[in-house]
């Protein structure tokens, strides 16, 4: 029976936190919050922790009655003046883990670095430009690019300009409501925003110019968030229409598929399409964050694609299997575990699988905790 | 944390609170009895506010002009198509018609004189669309005008030699007054304010820049006060009588035609009264029936870049922005420095086509929307004057933020807000191919077409318009108080009123 096991509780942040994110050696947890402020977590012996050596012992969730970090985790950092009004979403530079990048609903972007050394991270760069609160930012595997959407209904793209500040190379307006996130490919270079708008668009860059690339439209209301599959074949997508929807790649048009009149008539780079959904029967209600990771189990079948993990309106953090189906393209997408009141009685905002330790699980929530879980299938 | 985990009202941050975002804050004269009463609608659908005694007073319509509207992202209305379409060629065509009804009831003296200026990039796109040179473009919409009606026909780019030089003049002041330093005060970088986008977008969003801005005013506006002030003393007409429209590339130019700053109280007229985008005369043009294909020539007005033979229409060198930055350097290098280099060399070096031992042009990230001109000594090779061009909204955020944070090491900045600038307005005459190849390639080929003349003439060149200058102005030309005031203006950061709806206490 697949459970999923609370191993930690992380307690500091004075008010709902919007978003988690690991670093790339998965040791390290950022979270940001509406009380102004971002934290940086860490076990304090992590090979201990990951290995499951820590926690014998299933932690109770109202056993602790959230008063304090468990004993296990250590708070490393807070960064109080990061800006005027909430942050609303944290990620680690994906290449080194050196840098952070805050967004907040005060319409800045903050990238932070720490020099090997030193205990605190620094503000090094403010990236403004959004006419009002930004929702997401997300960088580039590559390390080299960022992407921040804001209520402004527009997706802005920076580069790194190798001295620690970041040049907007595009500013795209594309999307008709507030874009809740973006999200770029694990593999190419192509970004990917979630929208008020019950789209999602998939962003290409022809010759340093940005432009929608496809429009994925079939969600009925606005879409939350979505996470790309580890091979990146794979989007799957969350709404407020309680869904979770799977897209994949079809029809890129090659040169010689046009044929003479290549590039002269105006054709979608590539569609996207829907080739499954978890119905609107197992949510209760939005559903805010999805992540993806591959199969935990290190002799995994050909098939299998790996655990979808959600986060919900309603208090529930769901566990999902995902494989490929029979036919086609498809894949299924079975419910495997369920964890009502995660955060007791409070949306579950953020979940973020650890990207190295295979079944560790983060979430967090407006009750204002991080917790970290452990997925035992 | 103490809050219960129960029942809590999140904050609804997707809603937009009315208001919130309208920069109009609507000023009500309240008396100050203002307890207790409530808003009556009467049988007309007029507004009354009923106080506690049941006296009733008729409420004033909150009224937006355009100006306000189209500088607002979050306008609760979205009747900025009406409002935008209230300014049109509907608008030239009625007064043409009103025109000759007067004229039929022979009260010829409350007729209105029709003034038409056009603008070279306006030329350009028609010219791309039907096939013809901008010469004949610019003789045929004449032809056809003065049929309709129209009494006069003129040249944006006339106006525009005398934003050029006195561009250039206001930049020289203000580089001897920084002594060249960049940063120091806010007199230098100087920026170029001739594109309505970039204005309303930096009155609105970065007031911190406004500083910088040059005040000389855009050839369409200087064209606007040419006419309703230069020739209608010529004409001795008052200037309400004398209806100027424009034909521009992009519908920002209609935001800027109607600024306050461009109205005259004592003759309660606009400099310019309407603006018509490109394409919308175009589609005037087949909705009278009139092409440009069939249309005979006709000869061209006075206040035209061409020469007595009218074979050539001139040009000034540079991009379709305009060639300020081309000029300004010249005349800034031979006026500060003593350096002679042409203003057609520096757009020749400028646009790529052609190296110059005193020019080092670099486009930033392969951008030819964003490139650095750089005039280096003749002796030293050192920078003397560092200009650049930032057309495109990204580029124009990471001038913003250099600006701001004092990283900037330019002299003179020309903006504009779309990429490739005018010759990609809002308003210019779209390819039959949607896709973004055909629409690039549409772009260059209006821009090659723009740029492409066969002769340049300068503004000291003109001599028709410094004849104009001292007769309008007198022996000081333009040192004099009156040339200041009629070619300069001044911007208005826009401060945001805090809606106490929208905060969360």
């Amino acid at each position: 029976m697949t459970q999923l096991k609370l191993a930690a509780e992380l307690v500091g942040h004075e008010s709902r936190v919007w978003q988690i994110s690991w670093d790339p050696t998965g040791t390290r947890l950022a979270s940001c919050s509406s009380d102004r402020s971002a934290r940086i977590w860490t076990p304090i012996l992590p090979e201990r922790f990951f290995s499951g050596d820590m926690t014998e012992s299933a932690m109770d969730i109202d056993a602790n009655q959230s008063q304090k970090t468990s004993e296990s985790w250590q708070c490393l950092e807070t960064i109080d003046n990061a800006h005027k009004r909430t942050v609303r979403s944290i990620v680690f530079e994906p290449t080194r883990g050196e840098s952070l990048a805050t967004a907040s609903f005060d319409g800045t972007t903050a990238i932070w670095s720490k020099e090997p050394g030193e205990e605190a991270h620094e503000c090094i760069a403010t990236l403004e430009g959004h006419e009002n609160e930004v929702k997401s930012v997300a960088w580039s595997p590559s390390g080299q690019l960022l992407a921040t959407c804001g209520r402004d209904k527009s997706v802005w793209i920076w580069e790194s300009n190798g001295e620690g500040d970041f040049d907007c190379i595009s500013v795209l307006m594309e999307h008709t409501q507030d874009v809740k996130m973006v999200l770029w490919h694990p593999k190419d270079d192509l970004l990917v925003s979630f929208s008020y708008d019950d789209t999602i668009r998939v962003w290409k860059e022809d010759d340093d110019d940005w432009y929608s690339a496809a429009t994925l439209t079939g969600h009925e209301s606005t879409v939350w968030a979505g996470a790309f599959s580890v091979d990146g074949k794979y989007l799957a997508s969350v709404s407020d229409d309680r869904t979770v929807r799977v897209w994949t790649r079809r029809n890129t048009n090659t040169v010689e598929e046009n044929g003479a009149n290549a590039g002269f008539y105006y054709r979608p780079d590539f569609s996207f399409e829907c080739v499954a959904k978890v119905p609107d029967s197992i949510h209760k209600r939005a559903i805010y964050s999805v992540s993806w990771c591959g199969p935990t189990d290190s002799s995994a079948a050909d098939g299998d694609l790996g655990w979808l993990a959600t986060g919900c309106s309603d208090n529930t953090l769901r566990v999902f299997k995902v494989t490929k189906a029979d036919a086609g393209d498809s894949v299924d997408i079975s419910l495997k575990c369920t964890q009502e009141n995660a955060h007791k009685l409070s949306d579950v905002n953020c979940v973020q699988w650890n990207p190295v330790h295979p079944g560790w699980l983060a979430t967090c929530g407006d009750d204002g905790i991080v917790r970290i879980w452990h997925l035992e299938p | 944390m103490s809050f219960s985990g129960g029942l809590r009202l999140t904050d609804l941050n997707d809603y937009i609170t009315p208001g919130q975002e309208c920069i109009k804050p609507v000023q009500a004269k309240k008396a100050s009895h203002t307890d207790g009463s409530h808003i009556k609608v009467g049988d007309a659908g007029d507004y009354y506010e009923v106080t506690k005694d049941g006296e009733e007073s008729k409420l004033e319509k909150a009224s937006i002009t355009l100006n306000d509207c189209l500088a607002c992202s979050g306008c609760v209305t979205s009747a900025e198509t009406v409002l935008i379409t209230m300014q049109s060629h509907t608008e030239l065509l009625s007064v043409l018609e009103e025109n000759r009804r007067l004229r039929d009831a022979d009260k010829n003296d409350q007729t209105k004189k029709v003034v038409v200026t056009i603008a070279p990039q306006t030329r350009a796109s028609l010219a791309l669309k039907h096939k013809l040179s901008t010469l004949s473009v610019a003789k045929r919409m004449t032809a056809i005008l003065k049929s309709m009606g129209v009494d006069y026909v003129f040249d944006s780019a006339f106006g525009r030699d005398l934003t050029l030089v006195e561009s250039a003049r206001e930049f020289v002041d203000r580089y001897r007054s920084a002594e060249g330093q960049v940063g120091q005060d806010k007199t230098l970088p100087v920026l170029a304010s001739w594109c309505p986008g970039w204005v309303c977008y930096a009155e609105k969003t970065h007031t911190e820049v406004l500083p910088w801005m040059s005040t000389t005013r855009s050839p369409q506006q200087a064209m606007g006060v040419v006419v309703k002030d230069f020739l209608a003393k010529k004409l001795n007409v008052a200037p309400d009588r004398i209806y100027h429209v424009t034909v521009m590339m992009c519908y920002d130019k209609k935001l800027e035609a109607s600024r306050d700053d461009f109205y005259s109280d004592i003759y309660r007229t606009r400099d310019v009264d309407c603006v018509v985008t490109t394409g919308e005369f175009d589609r005037m043009l087949s909705e009278t029936k009139l092409p440009l294909e069939s249309a005979s020539e006709a000869a061209l007005d006075s206040l035209f870049k061409t020469d007595a033979t009218q074979e050539h229409l001139y040009s000034s060198a540079g991009t379709s922005a305009g060639g300020g930055l081309e000029y300004i350097m010249s005349y800034a290098a031979h006026e500060l420095f003593g350096i002679d280099i042409a203003p057609e060399a520096i757009a020749a070096a400028g646009m790529g086509q052609a190296k110059h031992p005193l020019l080092q042009v670099k486009a930033i990230r392969n951008q030819s929307d964003h490139r650095e001109i750089t005039l280096l000594d003749p002796n030293t090779q050192q920078a003397k004057l560092q200009f650049a061009t930032v057309y495109g909204f990204r580029h124009l955020q990471n001038l913003v933020r250099k600006l701001k944070s004092g990283r900037s090491a330019y002299h003179y900045v020309e903006v504009a807000a779309c990429p490739s600038a005018c010759s990609n307005g809002g308003g210019q005459l779209q390819p039959v191919d949607p896709s973004p190849a055909a629409k690039k390639q549409w772009v260059s080929e209006t821009e090659r077409i723009y740029t492409c003349a066969e002769s340049y003439q300068r503004p000291e060149e003109n001599s028709a318009i410094s004849e104009l200058i001292y007769e309008w102005f007198g022996a000081e030309g333009l040192d004099s108080e009156a040339a200041k005031r009629a070619l300069h203006t001044q911007f208005h950061g826009v401060v945001a009123q805090p809606n106490p709806l929208g905060v969360s206490w």
